[in-house]
């Protein structure tokens, strides 16, 4: 799996190169000529305004390219150019894409096809000393000795990956590519909804710490408030808003995201904790997402995006229905569709079907994909059936790809060159400090750390420790996809920015602890990690 | 069965649900909701569409297509245009893959006893085909308006066009029936070294046949052009195939672990990249499979890993190729295109039996090779929409003629395969249909 960690922002690249050169490709060109030897792309008859004059030696490319659609002789020449969409007529989710940056498709076009054929073939050759590297047991070794497999695990180096790939120097994320990869970004946010409703087998409850409910609550809602208080604050002060709705609404999903912690806590403070300490952390960590997701449902409900073409109106109480219904009657769809399925490949057909249909369909609503998907995996994981074994080698084998990916492209929102973004950032984190603290002090003080007699205080620095995880920082680039503005890039660069400091906090702070008790613990795998971060 | 069923009808009322509270979904930018709903529904759509008809018997892929043509926008239009754009790129990844899979079960060693016969059902069937083809739409001129006077040189250029356009067959089917079916033996194998060799062979000719009608219609075409333009796209895409199934080789051979990923990522960049520097991806996977199958032991292992990847991109494949067909020049052009069909099945079928009497064959192969030959799919369908590019004089008849006679020998011609499989006796009767969906069945290595 760790082999896998490395090869994957590679093979990233490659696929941002080879989009990159599609696009290039697609793109129309100034020079009449070079119009009639694109026209051979697929979707050149869409584009390029004389197709119709293509040349002869364009038409064996042509031919090969499969399913043909892109050659659909309805979109032939001459072709006219799209009609611009009014402001009102435009679909909610096309102005997500084209909100805030301008399109650069055109970025690498002044390369040249040999040019691309050069740095695509370097680039997969690149890839494959990597992951050869990757896999090599000395790199191993090193990275073990160095500590480096828990930020690989948590994928940090993915946000700098795609922030890198983002930046304009480079420019293979370009905002365009990223608008195109909307369905994957979508898909990703699904999955992780998804994952996070299934870890919520009520059969299981029994086995959690007593009151881990309310302990949950306070550790949620109190980081909830102090968070989106500061956020308010900051927001205001920056951006000068007088708009109280946003305001509001920006502050408490800056909220939602930063009050959650990821379930890797109680790993990655494995040495300094006791197992019966550890359990309580990891019981928190993993029902405050219930928390993290009540919150966003209820703002996708209550502020829901309008206009546009959405034919229905309902009010907040209406949306927040539908919003329950959608995802139970999408979780009932998916059990019904994965009893069906006989075999592990089967089971990826549905599963990630279902995923698709079901992400889909939330954004089709401008509703969160989270909240559905997480709906649709609390249904799958709490009715009976085999589905449960057969499920499992799919989730394992598509679980580490689509994180990851999500994570590229969620650092390619990263807007490091936003000095907003790093000042909301500094505060992120320092409320998120106050609010874990305040909250585990209260805890403390009412009592609620009595299931972890005589390390209450290790068990409170563990709360305040917890580092980001990975719904908090998809919570926030959903609200990239329902809320575009100048806002949410900026809370983006935070979200992400304060999950990075936290995740290296954790790591300082748990080599610090552990050598001051005298123990030497082995990091934990990358595996385990990553399995206890999503099993069902 | 009736639950398959129900549940088809239940995807079907939430994605029809989803469509009417916004019913104006593009493409393109924007597409984002569209096309993520669009994926999940043709995934659990087709899927259940090919569990269900082949309850009844037929080919899985016919419920992928079927159910691409339903719900596609010729139909029901759940799967608007816009959206079915949009799947182009799972479609050139699927046809990479589907072309790496062909290349690694191409072992030269293994085939070498049937190369005479594939080189005569190539020179015979496929290219006899195609000329029986031109014979049959010149015969037709009469009921072809689009032929009206363009004069004997003309109508004989494009008759030529479109026997090589027709012809066209589909490596795609081949591939899903035969994995669907388990099958093994001299008259898959001879049907898959065909349709492979035919590829080529037709992607050269439909080159030169277009080349030579543009000379005679449009005084547009330049000889000189079009032969180094084929030259680069047939050997540019051999060589850039070997490097990247040397690429694949060291991959296989260096790092451990799960290679489905790259694999899948390889086929992207073919995909893509290949098609924007005018190569043809298809080619290209096709040689790095057989540079992988037969210069290594490796073989096995490219099909395994191909195998843990491909279910949903083939599914997404025949359906999109399904949403795609246009099923409302059927009415129009029906007569002219059965009797094309007709003529292309007789030709594909006299023409086998009679390369492989030449070829001394075992009857088996004379009797039911030829009908592999005969499913279309994406090439065809390429050609065809690019015929109808290249003589835009011609109108819109002459492509609705090409996409009908495709669209009938998409839906019919797998039916007739499998059974032809079926009767040959090379299936495997413990496969079942559950367990034989994809390549990846073809793929293990105990079937091999």
């Amino acid at each position: 799996m760790r082999r896998l960690d490395c090869k994957i922002p590679c093979l990233l690249f490659v696929l941002a190169l080879a989009r990159a050169a599609g696009a290039s490709a697609q793109a129309p060109p100034d020079d009449p000529e070079e119009a009639g030897e694109l026209s051979g792309t697929p979707d050149a008859g869409a584009e390029a305004p004389d197709a119709g004059t293509e040349t002869p030696d364009a038409a064996p490319a042509d031919a090969d390219e499969a399913g043909g659609a892109g050659l659909d002789p309805e979109a032939e020449p001459p072709a006219e150019p799209p009609a611009e969409p009014t402001a009102e007529a435009e679909p909610e989710q096309a102005k997500v894409a084209r909100a805030d940056k301008p399109l650069d498709r055109r970025s690498i076009t002044d390369r040249t096809p040999s040019d691309v054929v050069i740095r695509t073939l370097l680039a997969l050759l690149g890839m494959l000393v990597l992951a050869y590297l990757a896999g090599h047991p000395r790199v191993q070794r090193l990275e073990e000795r160095l500590g480096i497999s828990q930020v690989i695990a948590a994928g940090l180096p993915f946000f700098a990956l795609g922030a890198i790939a983002h930046h304009p120097r480079v420019d293979l994320l370009s905002d365009a590519l990223l608008a195109d990869l909307t369905p994957l970004l979508e898909f990703g946010l699904g999955w992780i909804g998804l994952f996070a409703g299934m870890q919520f087998d009520v059969r299981a409850t029994d086995q959690w710490p007593r009151g881990t409910a309310n302990l949950t609550a306070v550790l949620t809602f109190v980081p909830f408030l102090v968070i989106s208080g500061a956020a308010g604050v900051i927001l205001y002060a920056l951006l000068g808003s007088t708009d109280t709705y946003a305001l509001l609404r920006d502050a408490a999903a800056f909220g939602a995201a930063g009050c959650l912690a990821a379930p890797t806590a109680s790993t990655l403070l494995a040495a300094t904790l006791s197992e019966r300490a550890a359990h309580v952390v990891r019981s928190v960590a993993v029902v405050d997402d219930v928390g993290g997701v009540v919150l966003l449902a209820l703002l996708s409900a209550f502020y829901r995006p309008s206009g546009g073409h959405i034919a229905w109106e309902l009010p907040g109480v209406g949306w927040l229905l539908v919003l329950l219904g959608l995802g139970l009657g999408l979780g009932g769809l998916a059990y019904a569709v994965l009893r069906v399925a006989a075999n592990p490949r089967e089971v990826t057909v549905v599963l990630v079907g279902g995923i698709a249909f079901a992400a889909g369909s939330a954004t089709f609503f401008s509703l969160s994909p989270i909240v559905i998907c997480f709906l649709a995996g609390l249904v799958i994981a709490n009715l009976p059936g085999r589905h449960h074994d057969i499920m499992k080698a799919p989730l394992a084998r598509l679980e580490r790809p689509i994180y990851l990916m999500f994570l590229l492209i969620a650092g390619a929102l990263w807007r490091f060159d936003a000095w907003e973004g790093w000042i909301l950032l500094m505060a992120f984190v320092a409320a998120r400090l106050l609010g874990r603290a305040l909250a585990a002090k209260i805890a403390h003080l009412r009592g609620m750390l009595h299931e972890a007699p005589g390390e209450e205080a290790e068990v409170s620095r563990a709360f305040v420790l917890a580092p980001v995880g990975a719904l908090s920082i998809a919570i926030v680039v959903n609200l990239k996809t329902l809320y575009p503005g100048e806002t949410v890039p900026i809370m983006v660069t935070a979200v992400v920015g304060g999950a990075l400091f936290s995740e290296l906090h954790v790591q300082v702070s748990s080599r610090y602890l552990a050598r001051g008790r005298r123990s030497t613990p082995a990091p934990p795998s990358v595996v385990s990690t990553a399995s206890e971060e999503s099993a069902p | 069965m009736i639950v398959r069923a129900l549940l088809l009808v239940v995807i079907g009322s939430f994605m029809w649900a989803a469509r009417s509270f916004m019913p104006d979904v593009h493409g393109g930018l924007g597409a984002g909701p569209g096309l993520t709903l669009a994926i999940g529904f043709v995934l659990l759509a087709s899927f259940f569409a090919g569990q269900l008809v082949s309850s009844f018997g037929l080919p899985k892929l016919t419920g992928y297509i079927g159910a691409g043509m339903l719900f596609g926008p010729a139909a029901l239009d759940l799967v608007t245009h816009d959206m079915v754009q949009g799947l182009q790129l799972v479609n050139g990844v699927a046809i990479s893959l589907i072309a790496l899979t062909a290349g690694g079960e191409l072992n030269v060693r293994r085939m070498r006893p049937l190369v005479r016969t594939i080189g005569w059902i190539t020179l015979v069937a496929v290219i006899g085909t195609a000329v029986l083809l031109s014979g049959v739409v010149l015969a037709l001129a009469p009921l072809l308006p689009f032929l009206e006077g363009l004069g004997w040189t003309g109508t004989l250029a494009v008759a030529l066009v479109l026997g090589v356009t027709l012809s066209a067959q589909s490596p795609a089917v081949v591939i899903a029936v035969r994995a669907e079916t388990n099958a093994d033996g001299p008259v898959t194998q001879t049907i898959l070294g065909v349709v492979v060799v035919a590829d080529l062979v037709i992607i050269v000719l439909f080159a030169i046949a277009s080349a030579a009608a543009r000379a005679v219609l449009q005084g547009t075409a330049d000889i000189g052009e079009t032969a180094g333009s084929v030259a680069w796209e047939l050997f540019g895409s051999i060589g850039a195939g070997i490097v990247i199934g040397a690429v694949l080789l060291l991959f296989l051979s260096k790092v451990r672990g799960s290679a489905s990923l790259f694999l899948v990522m390889v086929c992207v960049i073919v995909a893509e990249v290949g098609t924007a520097v005018h190569l043809d991806p298809l080619i290209i996977a096709l040689t790095a499979g057989i540079v992988v199958e037969n210069l290594s032991d490796k073989g096995h292992v490219l099909l395994e890993e191909i195998g843990a990847a491909s279910l949903p991109l083939y599914v997404v494949f025949f359906a999109v190729a399904g949403a795609s067909i246009h099923l409302d020049v059927l009415p129009v052009v029906g007569i002219p295109a059965g009797l094309l069909v007709l003529s292309r099945a007789a030709g594909f079928l006299g023409g086998t039996r009679v390369a492989a009497k030449l070829a001394g064959a075992p009857p088996e192969i004379g009797k039911f090779a030829g009908f592999g030959l005969l499913p279309q799919a994406g090439l065809a369908i390429a050609l065809s929409l690019l015929f109808a590019r290249l003589f835009p004089e011609l109108g819109a008849d002459a492509a609705a003629l090409t996409l009908g006679v495709v669209a009938l020998n998409e839906i019919l011609a797998p039916v007739f395969f499998r059974r032809a499989l079926v009767r040959s006796g090379e299936t495997r009767p413990d496969a079942a249909p559950e367990d034989a969906a994809a390549p990846e069945a073809a793929a293990a290595p105990d079937h091999r």
